[in-house]
């Protein structure tokens, strides 16, 4: 159980700068999701924080230590693979008990001690009834469980996930998501899961960082970064579904603002307007809620139009995708509606909560000086 | 477009195992239909004696009113779409595509018209030349997508296309394959085990265990009235909450003491049955979270999941875990005392034989 | 006729026949049966003809049941005075056995430094591995009797141990070098997490999951040095004279001895035969599946 803190990252492969500067402080016995897409450097930093990678710049503290400099062995941390990695010439007993029978570790374990270790880690882990069977027997969540039990039976003082549950069916996924989260609690190890999935992120993480192209763009709570999103990368990443951004224009004719989106011509409201106020750029990305918008034509809300591109059931709702003057706009109605793809569909909008994003930088902006 | 039925199909594998046992099922001209169910529960054997590949060991299998089964696969006109792409690799992305063209010895400049037509829909144009290592594991599922389509062919068969895939790719590419399939009006069939992929594309679902039909229907058909525990469980994220209860007279059941309020239908269910062996399932939508009181299902928060819009609570209580589905303004803490009030008209019984007491029709096309 | 392509759960395609095919299978079976016995034939002839007594070698017509008896081999091995094969055959099973060993040892690392490590000169060095076993080895004979005299190891052990293994190293590193490439790097660096060095890594996690290159190229290497002739020849006088070398000096002024003769041949098959019956259940393909997703 330690606080790690990450000072300036680098780190390059060849041409590809995977992480570009790096800091980030991680809380004793927290659980950190790492949330990106594909190639924004969250699994290369953890993986830097195992040691498996070498930092070319930046320092990484694991308690009160330097550790950059060390190799895995070094920095006890516990890794659970995305695709498990379990020795295969070995049963469980054996892939759980093979950290603790390392020989530079020789003198701290004698049989006895491994073999309660290997119990009690079993046994936390349900996997006490299948010991002596060999590993490549097992099913996808097992396996998983035995990875998750060798990364914690020698009490690690960080744990690192790299997509654990990624490749298992979508309903073991939802219940492992309960039992990783459980299970952290109980053993209280300071954690790090990397994740491309932000529903997973969100249900699991204490806090949450999300990466893009090597860079942190946000690091929040769930409830932070779906209430106030730092970027619009952020905004349109996080939540089910995201939220839609729109490419406005800003157009000031006398002294009032409108909103253009294409052809259509938006009013801002007091607290937009409020907000844009002195914005000198003519363009802004304006990122909605799905809450905030429904379907159908209304009274002093925003409306416009669009072709249906997709329509899914998520539950008893109806999640819709309406391309309006190219931007994709997700909403969720309880309505059932008869549709099909490249209908046309009126759309509402309700700015009154919208967030607004500065093209150029990709940065909210914020209301009043503070 | 034709019809697709299937009469009476059982397939039986040399090794004795029944992976389909008595299927009976429509797939109407022009639908998408998804089979739905976990390994082993018949469904890729299905689509597979559908496309040819398995002989029928009885039944028959028509094609609006034409029997196919005892036709080679080539003659079927069905094109299937496999869950590991099953691309030539010596061969580039356009020659991959042409194939089944070349095979009936189309022109070239037909070929080459239609080929590029296809690339154009699937958004894949700038990677005809490439090999299919050079591809993304989306990019070969599209290619795998358009040489089965190139075909026209009258039927479209998807055995689990998106299971390689990331997540958010599988998303992006479901909406799509939706997309062409409304656009092409080819009846398709598709397998997958992942319901929700099943209730985003489908418009109607045949969920299958243990080679045998549980049950059809649209996909809010199949969350609100299940036939049975399987399905009832099987179909909706996340799953069905499921507590014993006990049965006090004819007319009333409780949970560990508490009283149920039964909707009027699911009473004279109830009544209708002399069954004392009763299991309650209920959504978690269906279920809120209240401060605990003597009338109402007491628990512990063990666990809270924000979900955005949302959380996902996770309650122990005196008769099992459930799972509550709470609004996101509102949140109780984990270790929290609370009260489970439950949607009386929302109720699922069932009986012994994991039947539900309400939704139990026999008829296979809901 | 149809036949239909029924795949079963094993992913097997099977065929069912019609029933009006034709009898192929006895007829190959035959065909089969009698090219089996054409190559056995000469084992069997060697094997009987040592156990046969002297006046059973030579009756004719050939006698096909007769009392065993060791008398040959009892006479080769220790009885031709000055020239028994006893010594021979030691000499065979030191010189295969350790030239073996650090072949498959050496071999190892040396594939498992081409796959895991990065370092200036790999590619060239791995093609000049290959290209030692391009020219035959009788174009090497002089320079390399010239180098074991002037090093004083003529007729030493020592020498063709040494031949051999470098002779043997390069098909081992480059059949090892495919199986340990197969090994997935998470297994690996799950090892590095736990706490292994590289060196014990290699030993502990490596070497047991390519179990089946090991024993392949230890029964490849075995068979080469066992059987090779050349330079065993051409370096050995009576000290470290191996088996084909006796066999080949066999026949003297006194006429071949042919039971002791046949008895020597069939030492010289048997120990790499039961060698290989012995390790062949580790020849198991697909040692790592299944242990990485």
């Amino acid at each position: 159980m330690a606080e790690v803190q990450l000072s300036g990252i680098h780190k390059q492969f060849g041409a590809i700068r995977a992480l570009r500067g790096i800091d980030l402080v991680i809380p004793d016995g927290a659980y950190v999701c790492l949330l990106g897409p594909s190639g924004s450097g969250k699994t290369t930093l953890l993986r830097c924080v195992a040691g498996l990678e070498t930092v070319d710049a930046g320092h990484i503290r694991i308690g009160n230590r330097n550790v950059e400099a060390l190799e895995p062995f070094a920095r006890n941390v516990g890794l659970a693979f995305q695709n498990y990695a379990l020795y295969p010439h070995l049963d469980v007993r054996g892939n759980l008990a093979f950290p603790l029978r390392a020989p530079r570790r020789r003198a701290q374990f004698d049989d006895e001690e491994i073999e309660r270790l290997v119990r009690s880690t079993a046994a936390l882990l349900q996997i006490d009834a299948m010991l002596d069977k060999p590993v490549v027997t097992l099913s996808g969540g097992q396996k998983q469980r035995v990875a998750l039990g060798r990364a914690l039976i020698r009490n690690p003082t960080v744990l690192l996930l790299d997509e654990p549950v990624t490749h298992l069916d979508a309903r073991l996924q939802h219940e492992m998501r309960v039992e990783l989260k459980l299970l952290q609690r109980r053993v209280g190890t300071t954690t790090i899961h990397v994740t491309h999935d932000q529903l997973e992120a969100q249900a699991l993480g204490d806090l949450i960082v999300v990466m893009r192209d090597g860079l942190i763009e946000q690091v929040g709570s769930p409830d932070e970064l779906c209430a106030r999103p730092a970027t619009s990368f952020v905004a349109g990443f996080v939540g089910d579904p995201p939220m839609s951004l729109l490419q406005v224009r800003l157009e000031r004719e006398g002294g009032s603002l409108s909103l253009r989106v294409g052809k259509t011509r938006l009013r801002p409201g007091e607290r937009l307007a409020r907000l844009l106020d002195g914005f000198r750029d003519q363009h802004v990305e304006i990122a909605l809620p799905a809450e905030d918008i429904s379907q159908g034509h209304g009274g002093d809300v925003q409306t416009v139009s669009g072709k249906v591109q997709a329509h899914e059931w998520v539950g008893r709702e109806l999640q819709i995708a309406v391309m309006v003057e190219r931007t994709l706009v997700r909403l969720r109605t309880q309505q059932r509606l008869d549709l099909r793809i490249g209908d046309e569909l009126a759309i509402q909008l309700n700015l009154t909560r919208a967030h607004v994003f500065d093209s150029k930088t990709g940065r909210r902006l914020r209301s009043s000086p503070n | 477009m034709p019809r697709i039925e299937f009469q009476g199909v059982t397939k039986i594998y040399p090794d004795g195992t029944r992976a389909v046992a008595n299927l009976d099922l429509v797939v109407e001209d022009g639908e998408l239909l998804c089979l739905l169910g976990p390994s082993g529960c018949g469904k890729s054997s299905t689509i597979r004696a559908l496309a040819g590949l398995e002989v029928v060991s009885e039944g028959v299998i028509l094609a609006d009113n034409n029997r196919i089964d005892h036709l080679p696969p080539q003659a079927r006109d069905c094109a299937m779409v496999f869950e590991n792409y099953a691309l030539y690799p010596h061969l580039t992305a356009f020659e991959n595509i042409a194939m089944p063209l070349r095979a009936r010895r189309l022109p070239v400049p037909e070929i080459k018209r239609r080929v590029m037509e296809i690339a154009r829909m699937l958004h894949i144009e700038p990677l005809m030349g490439r090999r299919p290592r050079q591809l993304s594991g989306g990019e070969k599922q599209r290619v795998g997508i358009g040489r089965a389509l190139v075909r026209e062919p009258a039927m479209f068969l998807m055995d689990e296309p998106l299971g390689h895939l990331e997540a958010y790719l599988r998303i992006e590419l479901r909406a799509e394959i939706r997309r062409l399939q409304e656009r092409l009006g080819i009846t398709t069939i598709y397998v997958t085990h992942d319901q929700e992929e099943a209730a985003a594309i489908a418009d109607r679902i045949v969920v299958m265990s243990g080679g045998r039909l549980q049950q059809v229907g649209s996909f809010l058909d199949l969350l609100d009235r299940p036939v049975n525990r399987f399905v009832a469980e099987f179909v909706g994220e996340p799953p069905m909450v499921f507590l014993p209860v006990e049965r006090t007279d004819t007319n009333s059941i409780s949970v560990k003491g508490v009283p149920l309020q039964l909707s009027e239908p699911l009473a004279a269910a109830l009544r209708a049955t002399k069954d004392t062996n009763l299991t309650l399932g209920v959504r978690p939508n269906d279920i809120s979270v209240v401060p605990p009181a003597n009338e109402h299902l007491k628990g512990v928060v063990t666990l809270v999941q924000p979900q955005g819009s949302h959380a996902i609570v996770a309650v122990s209580t005196p008769g099992g875990p459930a799972t509550v589905i709470v609004p996101s303004d509102w949140r109780p803490a984990a270790g929290a005392n609370v009260g489970l009030a439950f949607a009386g008209e929302r109720l699922h019984l069932f009986d012994s034989t994991a039947r539900s007491l309400l939704h139990n029709r026999e008829d296979s096309n809901g | 006729m149809t036949v239909a392509l029924i795949r079963n759960k094993d992913q097997h395609v099977s065929v069912r026949r019609s029933a009006s095919a034709w009898p192929i299978g006895t007829v190959g079976y035959l065909v089969a049966a009698i090219f089996t016995g054409f190559c056995l034939f000469p084992f069997y002839v060697i094997l009987t003809t040592a156990l046969k007594t002297e006046t059973a070698i030579f009756a004719w017509p050939p006698v096909w049941v007769f009392k065993p008896t060791l008398q040959s081999f009892y006479n080769a091995l220790f009885v031709f005075g000055g020239r028994s094969a006893i010594s021979y055959l030691i000499n065979s099973i030191v010189i295969s056995a350790v030239s073996t060993i650090l072949a498959v040892v050496l071999g190892a690392m040396a594939a498992y430094g081409f796959v895991r490590f990065r370092f200036a000169g790999k590619r060239h060095l791995a093609f000049w591995i290959l290209s030692t076993r391009f020219a035959p080895p009788v174009a090497f004979i002089v320079p390399i009797y010239l180098m074991v005299q002037k090093a004083g190891l003529l007729d030493s052990h020592i020498a063709l141990i040494l031949i051999y293994t470098a002779m043997n190293l390069s098909l081992v590193i480059w059949i090892l070098r495919g199986f340990f490439a197969e090994i997935p790097i998470e297994i690996e660096e799950a090892a590095l997490v736990d706490g292994y060095s590289r060196l014990q890594i290699f030993w502990r996690v490596a070497v047991p999951l390519v179990r089946p290159g090991i024993v392949s190229t230890a029964i490849l290497s075995a068979i080469f040095s066992w059987n090779e002739f050349l330079y065993a020849m051409v370096l050995t006088q009576s000290r470290a004279a191996t088996l084909p070398v006796y066999l080949a000096g066999f026949s003297n002024s006194m006429g071949l001895a042919w039971g002791e003769y046949m008895a020597v041949g069939a030492m010289a098959v048997l120990p790499i035969l039961v060698f290989t019956f012995a390790v062949q259940k580790y020849l198991v393909r697909g040692l790592t599946f299944g242990a990485v997703k």
